[in-house]
Protein backbone atom coordinates (compact mmCIF):
# COMPACT_ATOMS: atom_id res chain seq x y z
CA UNK A 1 0.00 0.00 0.00
CA UNK A 2 1.66 3.29 -0.92
CA UNK A 3 1.99 6.15 1.25
CA UNK A 4 0.28 8.67 -0.90
CA UNK A 5 -2.96 7.30 -0.60
CA UNK A 6 -3.39 8.70 2.52
CA UNK A 7 -3.70 12.49 3.43
CA UNK A 8 -4.19 14.56 0.73
CA UNK A 9 -4.35 11.65 -1.97
CA UNK A 10 -7.41 9.99 -0.07
CA UNK A 11 -9.50 8.26 -3.09
CA UNK A 12 -12.84 8.68 -0.50
CA UNK A 13 -12.66 12.23 -0.46
CA UNK A 14 -11.50 12.84 -3.84
CA UNK A 15 -14.77 10.80 -4.69
CA UNK A 16 -16.88 13.02 -2.82
CA UNK A 17 -15.71 15.87 -4.38
CA UNK A 18 -16.40 14.36 -7.65
CA UNK A 19 -13.69 13.07 -8.74
CA UNK A 20 -13.33 9.14 -9.46
CA UNK A 21 -9.86 9.33 -10.66
CA UNK A 22 -7.99 8.98 -7.75
CA UNK A 23 -10.34 5.77 -6.63
CA UNK A 24 -10.17 4.30 -10.11
CA UNK A 25 -6.15 4.53 -9.99
CA UNK A 26 -6.68 3.28 -6.23
CA UNK A 27 -8.57 0.25 -7.50
CA UNK A 28 -5.88 -0.48 -10.56
CA UNK A 29 -2.91 -0.40 -8.61
CA UNK A 30 -3.85 -1.85 -5.13
CA UNK A 31 -6.55 -4.64 -6.14
CA UNK A 32 -3.14 -6.92 -6.42
CA UNK A 33 -2.18 -6.03 -2.65
CA UNK A 34 -5.68 -7.04 -1.34
CA UNK A 35 -5.76 -9.83 -3.28
CA UNK A 36 -2.59 -11.07 -2.00
CA UNK A 37 -3.67 -10.20 1.49
CA UNK A 38 -7.19 -12.15 1.06
CA UNK A 39 -4.70 -15.62 -0.26
CA UNK A 40 -2.08 -14.90 2.37
CA UNK A 41 -4.93 -15.32 4.70
CA UNK A 42 -6.20 -18.04 3.58
CA UNK A 43 -8.78 -17.71 1.04
CA UNK A 44 -9.40 -19.69 -1.79
CA UNK A 45 -8.63 -17.66 -5.77
CA UNK A 46 -12.65 -17.56 -6.38
CA UNK A 47 -13.36 -16.27 -2.56
CA UNK A 48 -10.05 -13.65 -2.84
CA UNK A 49 -11.60 -12.14 -5.50
CA UNK A 50 -14.87 -12.23 -4.06
CA UNK A 51 -13.45 -10.45 -0.96
CA UNK A 52 -11.71 -7.64 -2.54
CA UNK A 53 -15.09 -6.87 -4.70
CA UNK A 54 -16.81 -6.68 -1.96
CA UNK A 55 -14.01 -4.62 -0.02
CA UNK A 56 -14.41 -2.16 -2.91
CA UNK A 57 -17.67 -1.84 -3.60
CA UNK A 58 -17.96 -0.99 0.12
CA UNK A 59 -15.77 1.72 -0.02
CA UNK A 60 -17.28 3.29 -2.91
CA UNK A 61 -20.79 3.17 -1.36
CA UNK A 62 -19.47 4.68 1.86
CA UNK A 63 -17.38 7.07 0.47
CA UNK A 64 -20.93 9.50 1.10
CA UNK A 65 -20.26 9.08 4.64
CA UNK A 66 -16.82 8.85 4.93
CA UNK A 67 -14.90 11.12 7.04
CA UNK A 68 -11.10 10.93 6.95
CA UNK A 69 -9.56 9.78 10.46
CA UNK A 70 -5.95 9.16 10.71
CA UNK A 71 -4.13 6.75 7.42
CA UNK A 72 -6.40 6.18 4.54
CA UNK A 73 -4.36 2.77 4.04
CA UNK A 74 -5.26 1.97 7.22
CA UNK A 75 -9.01 2.73 6.62
CA UNK A 76 -8.99 -0.19 3.27
CA UNK A 77 -7.30 -2.25 5.95
CA UNK A 78 -9.88 -2.14 8.38
CA UNK A 79 -12.64 -2.67 5.70
CA UNK A 80 -10.99 -5.67 4.35
CA UNK A 81 -10.51 -7.34 7.76
CA UNK A 82 -14.46 -6.79 8.58
CA UNK A 83 -15.09 -8.10 5.01
CA UNK A 84 -12.40 -11.22 5.87
CA UNK A 85 -13.95 -11.73 9.44
CA UNK A 86 -17.41 -11.44 7.42
CA UNK A 87 -16.55 -14.33 5.34
CA UNK A 88 -14.87 -16.41 7.64
CA UNK A 89 -18.45 -16.32 9.40
CA UNK A 90 -20.05 -17.33 6.24
CA UNK A 91 -17.31 -19.88 5.74
CA UNK A 92 -18.73 -21.39 9.32
CA UNK A 93 -22.36 -21.83 8.16
CA UNK A 94 -21.21 -23.84 5.22
CA UNK A 95 -19.57 -27.19 6.23
CA UNK A 96 -17.25 -28.61 4.12
CA UNK A 97 -16.18 -25.06 2.71
CA UNK A 98 -13.16 -25.15 4.89
CA UNK A 99 -9.94 -21.83 4.63
CA UNK A 100 -8.14 -22.37 1.79
CA UNK A 101 -5.27 -22.25 3.06
CA UNK A 102 -3.31 -21.71 -0.15
CA UNK A 103 -5.66 -24.49 -1.75
CA UNK A 104 -4.53 -25.38 -5.17
CA UNK A 105 -4.85 -21.91 -6.65
CA UNK A 106 -2.19 -20.86 -3.52
CA UNK A 107 -0.19 -23.90 -4.86
CA UNK A 108 -0.58 -22.89 -8.28
CA UNK A 109 0.50 -19.09 -7.73
CA UNK A 110 3.42 -20.69 -5.37
CA UNK A 111 4.61 -22.79 -8.74
CA UNK A 112 4.23 -19.84 -10.87
CA UNK A 113 6.36 -17.64 -8.31
CA UNK A 114 9.14 -20.33 -8.28
CA UNK A 115 8.99 -20.74 -11.46
CA UNK A 116 10.68 -17.44 -12.41
CA UNK A 117 14.10 -18.11 -14.11
CA UNK A 118 16.83 -18.05 -11.91
CA UNK A 119 20.41 -17.23 -12.49
CA UNK A 120 21.58 -20.58 -11.15
CA UNK A 121 19.61 -23.65 -10.45
CA UNK A 122 21.31 -24.52 -7.42
CA UNK A 123 20.04 -21.15 -6.34
CA UNK A 124 16.63 -21.12 -7.64
CA UNK A 125 16.21 -24.58 -5.81
CA UNK A 126 17.22 -23.34 -2.54
CA UNK A 127 14.97 -20.35 -3.26
CA UNK A 128 11.96 -22.55 -3.59
CA UNK A 129 12.59 -24.91 -0.41
CA UNK A 130 12.66 -21.61 1.49
CA UNK A 131 9.80 -19.73 -0.29
CA UNK A 132 8.10 -23.40 0.60
CA UNK A 133 8.90 -23.23 4.36
CA UNK A 134 7.79 -19.86 4.92
CA UNK A 135 4.25 -20.52 3.21
CA UNK A 136 4.36 -23.82 5.47
CA UNK A 137 4.90 -21.79 8.76
CA UNK A 138 2.36 -19.14 7.70
CA UNK A 139 -0.13 -21.33 7.50
CA UNK A 140 0.56 -22.78 11.11
CA UNK A 141 -0.07 -19.17 11.89
CA UNK A 142 -3.41 -18.88 13.52
CA UNK A 143 -5.94 -16.51 12.13
CA UNK A 144 -4.87 -13.55 14.74
CA UNK A 145 -1.18 -14.05 14.63
CA UNK A 146 -1.43 -14.13 10.92
CA UNK A 147 -3.06 -10.55 10.62
CA UNK A 148 -0.97 -8.69 12.74
CA UNK A 149 2.06 -10.29 11.14
CA UNK A 150 0.34 -9.41 7.82
CA UNK A 151 -0.74 -5.75 8.64
CA UNK A 152 2.59 -5.31 10.67
CA UNK A 153 5.15 -6.74 8.59
CA UNK A 154 3.86 -7.11 5.10
CA UNK A 155 1.53 -3.63 5.19
CA UNK A 156 4.15 -2.09 7.48
CA UNK A 157 1.61 -0.60 9.72
CA UNK A 158 2.49 0.77 13.04
CA UNK A 159 1.62 -0.97 15.89
CA UNK A 160 -0.85 1.82 17.01
CA UNK A 161 -2.78 1.57 14.26
CA UNK A 162 -3.02 -2.28 14.07
CA UNK A 163 -4.41 -2.02 17.53
CA UNK A 164 -7.13 0.74 16.60
CA UNK A 165 -7.95 -1.18 13.67
CA UNK A 166 -8.18 -4.69 15.45
CA UNK A 167 -9.76 -3.24 18.66
CA UNK A 168 -7.16 -4.44 20.79
CA UNK A 169 -4.48 -3.06 23.35
CA UNK A 170 -1.22 -2.30 21.48
CA UNK A 171 0.52 -4.44 24.25
CA UNK A 172 -1.79 -7.95 22.21
CA UNK A 173 -0.30 -6.49 19.31
CA UNK A 174 2.98 -6.52 20.27
CA UNK A 175 2.75 -10.12 21.80
CA UNK A 176 1.13 -11.56 18.75
CA UNK A 177 3.74 -9.87 16.52
CA UNK A 178 6.45 -11.48 18.29
CA UNK A 179 5.28 -14.85 18.51
CA UNK A 180 4.41 -14.76 14.82
CA UNK A 181 7.40 -14.01 13.79
CA UNK A 182 9.29 -16.60 16.24
CA UNK A 183 7.27 -19.27 14.70
CA UNK A 184 7.75 -18.06 11.31
CA UNK A 185 11.51 -18.53 11.83
CA UNK A 186 11.56 -21.18 13.70
CA UNK A 187 9.53 -22.93 10.49
CA UNK A 188 12.10 -21.27 8.15
CA UNK A 189 15.36 -22.27 10.61
CA UNK A 190 13.81 -25.82 11.03
CA UNK A 191 14.19 -26.65 7.56
CA UNK A 192 17.19 -25.43 7.38
CA UNK A 193 18.29 -27.69 9.92
CA UNK B 1 35.42 1.75 31.17
CA UNK B 2 31.46 1.65 30.38
CA UNK B 3 29.06 -0.18 32.27
CA UNK B 4 28.59 -3.45 31.16
CA UNK B 5 25.52 -3.17 28.13
CA UNK B 6 22.52 -5.38 28.85
CA UNK B 7 21.12 -6.56 25.35
CA UNK B 8 17.75 -5.80 23.88
CA UNK B 9 15.04 -8.39 23.68
CA UNK B 10 13.58 -9.83 20.50
CA UNK B 11 10.79 -8.32 21.19
CA UNK B 12 12.30 -4.93 21.66
CA UNK B 13 14.55 -5.66 18.52
CA UNK B 14 11.44 -6.78 16.42
CA UNK B 15 9.65 -3.04 17.11
CA UNK B 16 12.99 -1.60 16.38
CA UNK B 17 13.07 -3.63 13.63
CA UNK B 18 9.59 -2.57 12.12
CA UNK B 19 10.40 0.93 13.13
CA UNK B 20 7.59 1.15 15.48
CA UNK B 21 10.44 2.02 18.17
CA UNK B 22 10.80 5.80 18.72
CA UNK B 23 13.80 6.78 20.01
CA UNK B 24 17.11 6.95 18.02
CA UNK B 25 19.36 6.51 21.16
CA UNK B 26 17.96 3.04 21.29
CA UNK B 27 19.26 2.31 17.45
CA UNK B 28 22.16 3.65 18.56
CA UNK B 29 22.87 1.17 21.17
CA UNK B 30 21.55 -1.96 19.09
CA UNK B 31 24.45 -0.66 16.47
CA UNK B 32 27.25 -0.52 18.95
CA UNK B 33 26.45 -3.82 20.81
CA UNK B 34 28.05 -6.37 18.01
CA UNK B 35 25.26 -9.18 19.69
CA UNK B 36 22.69 -7.10 19.13
CA UNK B 37 23.83 -5.39 15.83
CA UNK B 38 24.10 -9.33 15.06
CA UNK B 39 20.34 -10.28 15.89
CA UNK B 40 19.06 -7.16 14.53
CA UNK B 41 20.66 -7.64 11.25
CA UNK B 42 19.25 -11.20 11.21
CA UNK B 43 15.56 -10.13 11.87
CA UNK B 44 15.60 -7.62 9.75
CA UNK B 45 17.33 -10.05 7.30
CA UNK B 46 14.76 -12.06 7.80
CA UNK B 47 11.54 -9.18 7.69
CA UNK B 48 12.88 -8.94 4.44
CA UNK B 49 13.17 -12.07 3.08
CA UNK B 50 8.93 -12.25 3.88
CA UNK B 51 8.70 -9.40 2.18
CA UNK B 52 10.31 -10.67 -0.49
CA UNK B 53 8.28 -13.41 -0.40
CA UNK B 54 4.92 -12.67 -0.32
CA UNK B 55 5.06 -9.83 -2.22
CA UNK B 56 2.01 -9.33 -4.19
CA UNK B 57 3.33 -9.17 -7.37
CA UNK B 58 4.67 -12.78 -6.94
CA UNK B 59 1.47 -13.70 -5.50
CA UNK B 60 -1.31 -12.40 -8.37
CA UNK B 61 -0.24 -12.32 -11.66
CA UNK B 62 -1.04 -8.64 -13.27
CA UNK B 63 -3.43 -10.07 -16.00
CA UNK B 64 -5.62 -11.74 -13.18
CA UNK B 65 -5.57 -8.63 -10.69
CA UNK B 66 -6.22 -6.36 -13.88
CA UNK B 67 -9.31 -8.29 -15.05
CA UNK B 68 -10.52 -8.35 -11.52
CA UNK B 69 -9.82 -4.27 -11.05
CA UNK B 70 -11.44 -3.16 -14.57
CA UNK B 71 -14.99 -6.08 -13.16
CA UNK B 72 -14.94 -3.75 -9.92
CA UNK B 73 -14.80 -0.14 -12.15
CA UNK B 74 -17.64 -1.38 -14.19
CA UNK B 75 -19.47 -2.05 -10.52
CA UNK B 76 -18.35 1.49 -9.20
CA UNK B 77 -17.30 4.17 -11.04
CA UNK B 78 -17.85 2.96 -14.58
CA UNK B 79 -21.09 1.20 -13.68
CA UNK B 80 -23.07 1.41 -17.02
CA UNK B 81 -27.02 1.96 -15.64
CA UNK B 82 -27.78 1.04 -19.25
CA UNK B 83 -28.89 -2.80 -20.07
CA UNK B 84 -25.24 -4.15 -20.44
CA UNK B 85 -25.46 -3.03 -16.85
CA UNK B 86 -28.02 -4.94 -15.52
CA UNK B 87 -26.85 -7.79 -17.44
CA UNK B 88 -23.36 -7.56 -15.85
CA UNK B 89 -25.52 -7.25 -12.63
CA UNK B 90 -27.27 -10.67 -13.10
CA UNK B 91 -24.34 -12.27 -14.53
CA UNK B 92 -22.09 -11.72 -11.40
CA UNK B 93 -25.25 -12.68 -8.89
CA UNK B 94 -25.33 -15.75 -11.11
CA UNK B 95 -21.84 -16.07 -10.45
CA UNK B 96 -22.07 -15.87 -6.72
CA UNK B 97 -24.83 -17.90 -7.00
CA UNK B 98 -22.78 -20.37 -8.98
CA UNK B 99 -20.12 -20.34 -6.36
CA UNK B 100 -22.09 -20.22 -3.49
CA UNK B 101 -24.63 -22.67 -3.92
CA UNK B 102 -24.08 -26.63 -4.79
CA UNK B 103 -27.77 -26.66 -5.56
CA UNK B 104 -27.70 -24.27 -7.86
CA UNK B 105 -24.88 -25.74 -9.57
CA UNK B 106 -26.92 -29.13 -9.76
CA UNK B 107 -29.65 -27.29 -11.46
CA UNK B 108 -27.66 -25.46 -13.62
CA UNK B 109 -26.34 -28.56 -14.53
CA UNK B 110 -29.76 -30.25 -15.50
CA UNK B 111 -31.13 -27.04 -17.00
CA UNK B 112 -28.25 -27.30 -19.52
CA UNK B 113 -28.68 -31.41 -20.10
CA UNK B 114 -31.97 -30.58 -21.00
CA UNK B 115 -31.43 -27.69 -23.02
CA UNK B 116 -29.19 -30.13 -24.77
CA UNK B 117 -31.29 -32.90 -25.51
CA UNK B 118 -33.63 -30.57 -26.77
CA UNK B 119 -32.88 -30.35 -30.19
CA UNK B 120 -32.35 -34.25 -29.92
CA UNK B 121 -35.88 -35.19 -28.77
CA UNK B 122 -37.28 -33.05 -31.70
CA UNK B 123 -35.19 -34.66 -34.38
CA UNK B 124 -36.61 -38.05 -32.51
CA UNK B 125 -40.40 -36.30 -32.60
CA UNK B 126 -40.11 -34.98 -35.97
CA UNK B 127 -37.95 -36.79 -38.20
CA UNK B 128 -37.69 -40.44 -36.51
CA UNK B 129 -41.08 -40.90 -35.16
CA UNK B 130 -42.93 -40.51 -38.16
CA UNK B 131 -40.57 -43.06 -40.82
CA UNK B 132 -41.26 -45.54 -38.14
CA UNK B 133 -44.92 -44.51 -37.68
CA UNK B 134 -46.28 -47.79 -39.66
CA UNK B 135 -44.48 -49.67 -37.73
CA UNK B 136 -45.51 -49.28 -34.30
CA UNK B 137 -49.67 -49.04 -33.47
CA UNK B 138 -51.58 -49.45 -30.18
CA UNK B 139 -55.10 -50.88 -32.08
CA UNK B 140 -55.95 -52.73 -35.31
CA UNK B 141 -59.24 -53.17 -34.44
CA UNK B 142 -62.26 -51.63 -32.36
CA UNK B 143 -62.46 -53.98 -28.83
CA UNK B 144 -64.55 -56.98 -30.02
CA UNK B 145 -67.25 -56.51 -27.10
CA UNK B 146 -69.62 -54.48 -29.37
CA UNK B 147 -72.54 -52.52 -27.51
CA UNK B 148 -74.46 -52.77 -30.25
CA UNK B 149 -74.46 -56.78 -31.06
CA UNK B 150 -77.77 -58.43 -30.71
CA UNK B 151 -77.48 -61.32 -28.38
CA UNK B 152 -80.12 -63.51 -29.95
CA UNK B 153 -78.92 -67.00 -31.56
CA UNK B 154 -77.60 -66.76 -35.42
CA UNK B 155 -79.84 -66.94 -37.92
CA UNK B 156 -80.10 -69.79 -40.13
CA UNK B 157 -79.18 -68.78 -43.65
CA UNK B 158 -79.54 -71.41 -46.40
CA UNK B 159 -77.55 -69.88 -49.36
CA UNK B 160 -77.82 -73.15 -51.44
CA UNK B 161 -81.50 -71.47 -52.03
CA UNK B 162 -80.57 -68.53 -53.27
CA UNK B 163 -80.69 -68.31 -57.01
CA UNK B 164 -77.81 -66.73 -59.07
CA UNK B 165 -80.12 -64.43 -60.98
CA UNK B 166 -82.19 -62.97 -57.80
CA UNK B 167 -79.07 -61.96 -55.48
CA UNK B 168 -77.59 -59.78 -57.88
CA UNK B 169 -81.83 -58.30 -58.04
CA UNK B 170 -81.45 -58.01 -54.33
CA UNK B 171 -78.73 -56.41 -53.73
CA UNK B 172 -78.25 -53.84 -56.41
CA UNK B 173 -81.90 -52.73 -54.87
CA UNK B 174 -80.68 -53.08 -51.01
CA UNK B 175 -77.27 -51.82 -50.92
CA UNK B 176 -78.05 -47.56 -50.99
CA UNK B 177 -80.60 -48.41 -48.08
CA UNK B 178 -77.71 -51.03 -46.13
CA UNK B 179 -75.14 -48.11 -46.62
CA UNK B 180 -77.04 -45.34 -45.23
CA UNK B 181 -77.87 -47.32 -42.24
CA UNK B 182 -74.67 -48.93 -41.49
CA UNK B 183 -73.19 -45.45 -42.06
CA UNK B 184 -74.78 -44.27 -39.29
CA UNK B 185 -74.45 -47.39 -36.81
CA UNK B 186 -71.38 -47.93 -37.82
CA UNK B 187 -70.39 -44.11 -37.25
CA UNK B 188 -72.46 -44.35 -34.09
CA UNK B 189 -69.84 -47.44 -32.82
CA UNK B 190 -66.97 -45.69 -34.03
CA UNK B 191 -67.93 -42.42 -31.86
CA UNK B 192 -68.28 -44.75 -28.58
CA UNK B 193 -65.34 -47.06 -29.60
CA UNK B 194 -62.99 -43.86 -30.11
CA UNK B 195 -60.81 -46.55 -31.28
CA UNK B 196 -57.46 -45.38 -33.06
CA UNK B 197 -55.61 -47.14 -35.47
CA UNK B 198 -52.02 -46.17 -36.71
CA UNK B 199 -51.32 -48.73 -39.46
CA UNK B 200 -48.73 -47.37 -42.19
CA UNK B 201 -48.33 -48.75 -45.30
CA UNK B 202 -48.49 -52.39 -45.72
CA UNK B 203 -45.97 -54.55 -48.32
CA UNK B 204 -48.55 -57.59 -48.76
CA UNK B 205 -51.89 -57.32 -50.64
CA UNK B 206 -53.66 -58.85 -47.16
CA UNK B 207 -51.85 -56.04 -45.06
CA UNK B 208 -52.97 -53.72 -47.47
CA UNK B 209 -56.32 -54.48 -47.41
CA UNK B 210 -56.46 -54.78 -43.70
CA UNK B 211 -54.94 -51.75 -43.33
CA UNK B 212 -57.51 -50.04 -45.48
CA UNK B 213 -60.05 -51.39 -43.59
CA UNK B 214 -58.72 -50.13 -40.84
CA UNK B 215 -58.18 -46.75 -41.46
CA UNK B 216 -61.79 -47.09 -42.88
CA UNK B 217 -63.20 -47.98 -39.68
CA UNK B 218 -61.26 -45.46 -37.92
CA UNK B 219 -62.62 -42.90 -40.27
CA UNK B 220 -59.45 -41.96 -42.42
CA UNK B 221 -59.76 -41.80 -46.10
CA UNK B 222 -61.13 -44.74 -48.65
CA UNK B 223 -58.39 -44.96 -50.67
CA UNK B 224 -58.61 -48.97 -51.16
CA UNK B 225 -56.70 -51.18 -53.03
CA UNK B 226 -57.66 -52.32 -56.73
CA UNK B 227 -58.86 -55.71 -56.90
CA UNK B 228 -59.99 -58.01 -59.78
CA UNK B 229 -63.31 -58.75 -57.94
CA UNK B 230 -65.77 -57.26 -57.35
CA UNK B 231 -66.49 -53.39 -58.09
CA UNK B 232 -65.53 -51.26 -55.56
CA UNK B 233 -68.13 -48.80 -54.02
CA UNK B 234 -68.42 -45.64 -55.44
CA UNK B 235 -66.11 -42.51 -54.24
CA UNK B 236 -69.24 -41.06 -52.56
CA UNK B 237 -70.40 -44.71 -50.76
CA UNK B 238 -70.03 -44.99 -47.13
CA UNK B 239 -67.50 -46.00 -45.28
CA UNK B 240 -68.95 -48.84 -43.96
CA UNK B 241 -69.85 -49.99 -47.76
CA UNK B 242 -65.70 -49.95 -48.38
CA UNK B 243 -65.40 -52.11 -44.95
CA UNK B 244 -68.10 -54.42 -46.27
CA UNK B 245 -67.05 -54.39 -49.84
CA UNK B 246 -63.13 -55.25 -48.47
CA UNK B 247 -64.20 -57.79 -46.22
CA UNK B 248 -65.37 -59.60 -49.44
CA UNK B 249 -62.11 -59.07 -51.02
CA UNK B 250 -60.28 -60.53 -47.88
CA UNK B 251 -62.41 -63.60 -48.58
CA UNK B 252 -61.61 -63.69 -51.89
CA UNK B 253 -58.00 -64.08 -50.81
CA UNK B 254 -58.79 -66.73 -48.30
CA UNK B 255 -60.66 -68.61 -50.42
CA UNK B 256 -58.51 -68.03 -53.52
CA UNK B 257 -55.46 -69.88 -51.35
CA UNK B 258 -57.39 -72.38 -49.68
CA UNK B 259 -58.85 -72.05 -46.49
CA UNK B 260 -57.91 -74.02 -43.53
CA UNK B 261 -60.28 -76.97 -42.08
CA UNK B 262 -62.45 -74.97 -39.87
CA UNK B 263 -63.89 -73.34 -42.90
CA UNK B 264 -64.99 -76.48 -44.90
CA UNK B 265 -68.19 -74.92 -44.79
CA UNK B 266 -67.92 -71.49 -46.42
CA UNK B 267 -65.04 -73.14 -49.05
CA UNK B 268 -67.67 -75.51 -50.02
CA UNK B 269 -70.17 -72.87 -50.85
CA UNK B 270 -68.54 -70.52 -52.61
CA UNK B 271 -66.24 -72.83 -54.31
CA UNK B 272 -68.73 -75.22 -55.85
CA UNK B 273 -69.53 -71.71 -57.46
CA UNK B 274 -68.77 -70.31 -60.91
CA UNK B 275 -66.66 -67.13 -60.08
CA UNK B 276 -69.05 -64.99 -60.44
CA UNK B 277 -71.87 -67.04 -58.30
CA UNK B 278 -69.17 -66.81 -55.61
CA UNK B 279 -68.62 -63.12 -55.00
CA UNK B 280 -72.21 -63.12 -54.90
CA UNK B 281 -72.53 -65.19 -51.83
CA UNK B 282 -69.25 -63.69 -50.41
CA UNK B 283 -71.66 -60.35 -50.63
CA UNK B 284 -74.66 -61.79 -49.21
CA UNK B 285 -72.56 -63.13 -46.16
CA UNK B 286 -71.37 -59.76 -46.28
CA UNK B 287 -74.88 -58.50 -45.80
CA UNK B 288 -75.63 -61.63 -43.42
CA UNK B 289 -72.92 -60.35 -41.09
CA UNK B 290 -73.89 -56.91 -40.76
CA UNK B 291 -77.43 -58.37 -40.15
CA UNK B 292 -75.56 -60.16 -37.36
CA UNK B 293 -73.90 -57.57 -35.91
CA UNK B 294 -76.80 -55.67 -35.13
CA UNK B 295 -76.33 -53.16 -37.65
CA UNK B 296 -79.45 -53.59 -39.58
CA UNK B 297 -82.23 -53.73 -36.49
CA UNK B 298 -85.03 -51.15 -36.93
CA UNK B 299 -86.07 -50.08 -40.69
CA UNK B 300 -84.37 -52.19 -42.23
CA UNK B 301 -84.94 -51.72 -46.31
CA UNK B 302 -87.31 -53.93 -47.68
CA UNK B 303 -85.24 -55.64 -50.08
CA UNK B 304 -82.87 -56.76 -47.65
CA UNK B 305 -85.17 -58.39 -45.28
CA UNK B 306 -86.58 -60.27 -48.19
CA UNK B 307 -82.96 -61.18 -48.95
CA UNK B 308 -82.91 -62.41 -45.34
CA UNK B 309 -85.68 -63.85 -45.15
CA UNK B 310 -84.83 -65.90 -48.56
CA UNK B 311 -81.34 -66.87 -46.69
CA UNK B 312 -82.81 -68.05 -43.84
CA UNK B 313 -84.38 -71.10 -44.11
CA UNK B 314 -83.28 -74.93 -43.20
CA UNK B 315 -79.80 -74.82 -43.80
CA UNK B 316 -79.01 -72.92 -40.70
CA UNK B 317 -75.80 -75.05 -40.01
CA UNK B 318 -74.27 -73.95 -44.02
CA UNK B 319 -74.94 -70.00 -42.90
CA UNK B 320 -73.69 -70.18 -39.55
CA UNK B 321 -70.58 -70.64 -41.24
CA UNK B 322 -69.99 -67.79 -42.49
CA UNK B 323 -72.04 -65.29 -40.77
CA UNK B 324 -71.05 -66.42 -37.16
CA UNK B 325 -69.53 -69.15 -34.77
CA UNK B 326 -66.19 -69.58 -36.21
CA UNK B 327 -65.81 -67.61 -39.37
CA UNK B 328 -68.21 -64.80 -37.62
CA UNK B 329 -68.30 -64.40 -33.69
CA UNK B 330 -69.86 -60.87 -33.40
CA UNK B 331 -67.21 -58.44 -34.12
CA UNK B 332 -65.73 -56.49 -37.35
CA UNK B 333 -62.90 -59.31 -37.33
CA UNK B 334 -62.23 -62.47 -35.21
CA UNK B 335 -59.44 -64.06 -34.12
CA UNK B 336 -60.62 -67.62 -36.20
CA UNK B 337 -61.13 -65.59 -39.26
CA UNK B 338 -57.56 -63.38 -38.87
CA UNK B 339 -56.37 -67.34 -38.67
CA UNK B 340 -57.39 -68.02 -41.82
CA UNK B 341 -56.13 -65.50 -43.13
CA UNK B 342 -52.58 -65.72 -41.49
CA UNK B 343 -52.71 -69.46 -42.65
CA UNK B 344 -53.58 -68.98 -46.25
CA UNK B 345 -51.02 -66.00 -46.37
CA UNK B 346 -48.04 -67.05 -43.98
CA UNK B 347 -45.41 -66.24 -46.07
CA UNK B 348 -46.78 -62.59 -47.14
CA UNK B 349 -47.71 -61.74 -43.90
CA UNK B 350 -44.52 -62.93 -42.09
CA UNK B 351 -42.71 -60.36 -44.51
CA UNK B 352 -43.71 -57.53 -43.30
CA UNK B 353 -44.26 -55.94 -39.14
CA UNK B 354 -48.07 -55.33 -40.11
CA UNK B 355 -48.21 -59.01 -41.07
CA UNK B 356 -46.82 -60.33 -37.58
CA UNK B 357 -48.38 -58.11 -35.89
CA UNK B 358 -51.68 -59.33 -37.32
CA UNK B 359 -50.77 -63.15 -36.61
CA UNK B 360 -50.00 -62.03 -32.92
CA UNK B 361 -53.61 -60.70 -32.59
CA UNK B 362 -54.82 -63.60 -34.04
CA UNK B 363 -52.94 -66.01 -31.76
Amino acid sequence: MKESWDFGQDPLVALQRGDPGLFEAFVLSETPTFLAFFLRLGARRAEAEDLVQDLFLKLFRNAENYQPKGRFAAYAFRVARNAWIDGARRRAHRPGEGRGDGGPEGDALLDARIAAPAEEPGAALAEREEVERLHAALATLGQHHRLVFELGVLQELPYGTIAEMLDIPIGTVKSRMFHAVRKLRAGLAGGEA
Amino acid sequence: MSAPHEHFTEARLLELALECGEPEAERESVRACPTCARRSRELAGFLDTCRATFVPERIVTAASADTLARSVLAATTREDPGWRGDLRLFGRFARARWRSSFLVRIAAASLLLHVAALPVLAYYGLVIVPERRGEFFTMIEPPRTLPVVAEEPPRDVELDELSADEIPETLEVDTAGLTVLNSIQWARFQLSRGAPVAVGEPATEVTRMLAARSRLIAGGERGVPASDGPEAPEAGASAVAHVLWLDVLLDRFLLERGVPPGFSGAVGIALARPERQADLVLAAAALARARSYGLLEGDEPAGLARLVERVQGPHQARVRTLTSGALRPRAPLDRAWIAALAAAAEAELARDPIGSAWLAWGE
